[in-house]
Parts: C-alpha cells; structure tokens; sequence
C-alpha cells in the first residue's frame, strides 16, 4: 500500500494536471460558446491538463521562481 | 538558555531575561476563547457556502469572496494551536489544541501536523538558511516573489525540511500525521473538482491560495524582512498603510517570537509593558513602537 501512494506521489503533479486541471479545463470550455462547436471538447480539456502537469512534473514546480 | 541559544545579559539587571520572562507570563494565561470562535466560525461558514451556492441561494462569486475571507482568517487560530496556547500545558484539554488547528485548516487544505511540526521549527531556527523551513518566505527578494513561491507551493520545502530533520523523531512522527492528512485532503479535492469543478475552483482552491499568499505576506514576510539570526534580532516592528486589524496585528508578531505563549489578542498590553525591555535588547524598530498599542491601528502612510 506504501509502495503504491509513493508511486502516486512520485507524479502527483501529473495527476494534479490531467484530474484537476484538466476537469477546471473542460468545465469552462464547455460554458464558452466560442468553443461549442470544436469536437473532443473533453478530450482535448483533460489533455491539455495532462500537458500542463507533464511540463510541470519534468520542470519540478509550477511556475517560474 | 532558551531555544539553545544563550541569552547574554549585555543589559542592566532592570531589563533582565528572567524580568521580562515574569511579564510575559502575566499575558500567558488566559483562554484563548476568541479565537476558538475565529477558527471554528470562519471553517462553518466555509462548509455553509457549498449547499448555499449549489441551490443557488448565492452566487458562486459571492462564495469565493467568503471564501476567501475565510480562508484569510483561517491561519491564525491553528497557529495558537500549534504553541498549545489553548490547553495551556493542561494534558486534560490537548484534543483543543489538534482539534482547533486541525478543524480550522479545512479551508487552507493544509495538514495542522506538518504545520505544527515545521513551525516549532521556525520558531527554532528563525533566518536560518538551512534550518529555517519558512527561510524561502520570510527572505524573499520582494512581495511579488514571496506571491510566486506561494503559489508554486509548499511541498517541496516541506520535504527538505523533513530530510534535514531525519533525525528528529518527533518531528519526524508529527509530519508522517500530517502527510496521511494531506493525502486524504488531495483525494477529496481531486474528487471534488470532478464532480463540481467550478465550484471546487471558487470555494477550495482559489481561495486557499489566496489566504496562504495573506499568510504568508503577513505572518512571513513582514515581520522576518531584513531582520537577522539571534533572539531579539530576528523579528521586527514594521508599520504600513494597512490598519492593523486586516493583517492579524503581525505588526506585532516579533513578541510572539520571544514569548509565543501569550495570547494573540493579550499582545498589545504585553508590548505596552516590554516596551522598555524591547528598547534595551535592540529588537528591530522598537523604538518607534507607540506608548498605546491597544486599540493603535499603527497605520503609518
């Protein structure tokens, strides 16, 4: 069970990207009329969370400090 | 000796430690029943707001500004908490103390162990570049700094400070509490934001953002900026434009470095009458402390 949270832990700004970034994501794209019409809304939110928490995890923080 | 230091007496007898540790301990007695108020108050408002703004009773941007008013006001009570300054050394009343630092802290989704644990550090190495786990914060170059370094979070220096004091088994049991609290904390906000994500946007994790860059500008930054290592070096006097009422007093916070165990709002008479001690050991900007603390906005523009 320890060696699995560590495993979790290891990426949690992964995880914090795809799950809630990416949730924050598809919840104001599917507000915008703008972007109503662009297919694989979802798809495209939880990705673009999974990039963001990638770049994050292979830099080691968030932000530029 | 206190906090392994030594305290030379370069001072005339008057201004003794052992004088000056007899008034402080005049204002370390009450019951801290105000700010048990604050913190459980601001956390039931808090939990309030999530079926208000679900049946649309108000608004969600109404929700955020209590939010984040709560959020400000959500520190300071878990901090007494931290010092014991609600048990008191009583053993009968120590569930007080977690219970209050833990219950407050929902709303800054903070874990009140590794809290405890890294400020009781703080206090013990204040402007240490190494030991200090709050050096990062209190040394910033500027506010906007301090800003970026809040919000890229806490983690990362609380895991180095968990490295430094691998030996520490107390501090070590204390942040492994705290680590099984701040997991459980990111599994509820990773489920959350799933099913309510706007919602978990607005009332969770904006504005525990914003009461963590508050804390930190306030109870960090301020009071510790330019200070040095050293009992009465390490924490100043400062004054600014913001009446002290919204920032929590940290005006007055170099007292609570020497004598954390009076309480908050017991500060401004305790200054009144170590004014003079404050003076003759040198603590930074004592002078300019006014005659009248209680009641002293201390605005200055």
């Amino acid at each position: 069970m320890e060696k699995f949270l560590e495993n979790i832990l290891a990426y949690n700004k992964i995880w914090f990207g795809i799950i809630f970034i990416g949730s924050i994501l598809n919840a104001v794209s599917q507000e915008l009329l703008i972007l109503s019409e662009v297919p694989y809304l979802s798809s495209i939110s939880f990705l673009l969370g999974l990039v963001i928490g990638l770049v994050a995890h292979i830099r080691g923080k968030w932000l530029w400090v | 000796m206190v906090m392994g230091v030594e305290i030379r007496d370069a001072v005339s007898e008057e201004f003794s430690f052992e004088n000056e540790k007899a008034i402080a301990k005049k204002y370390a007695q009450r019951f801290q029943w105000e700010m048990i108020l604050i913190g459980i108050g601001q956390a039931c408002v808090w939990l309030s707001l999530w079926p208000l703004v679900m049946y649309e009773i108000i608004p969600l941007w109404i929700g955020f500004i209590i939010a984040s008013t709560c959020a400000c006001m959500a520190y300071l009570p878990s901090h007494e908490a931290q010092h014991g300054n609600y048990s008191r050394g009583n053993p009968k009343k120590r569930w007080l103390d977690s219970f209050v630092g833990n219950f407050t802290l929902i709303t800054l989704i903070y874990p009140y162990e590794i809290l405890r644990v890294t400020h009781m550090k703080h206090h013990a190495y204040t402007n240490h570049d190494d030991k200090d786990p709050d050096f990062l914060t209190s040394n910033a170059k500027s506010v906007v700094e301090l800003i970026l370094v809040s919000l890229n979070g806490a983690s990362t220096e609380y895991e180095k400070a968990k490295e430094i004091y691998s030996n520490d088994v107390a501090f070590q049991k204390g942040f492994e509490k705290g680590t099984k609290v701040a997991l459980a904390y990111r599994a509820i906000l990773m489920l959350l934001v799933f099913v309510f994500p706007l919602q978990t946007l607005f009332l969770w994790w904006l504005p525990a953002k914003i009461g963590t860059v508050y804390t930190q500008i306030f109870f960090s930054y301020y009071p510790h900026i330019g200070t040095e290592v050293g009992r009465y070096k390490d924490t100043r006097f400062w004054q600014h434009w913001m009446p002290r009422y919204l920032n929590h007093s940290m005006q007055l916070h170099f007292v609570h470095h020497l004598h954390p165990n009076i309480g908050h709002y017991d500060e401004p008479k305790a200054i009144e009458e170590l004014k003079p001690f404050l003076i003759a050991r040198g603590v930074p900007g004592a002078e300019e402390i006014p005659d009248r603390v209680t009641y002293n906005p201390l605005v200055k523009i």
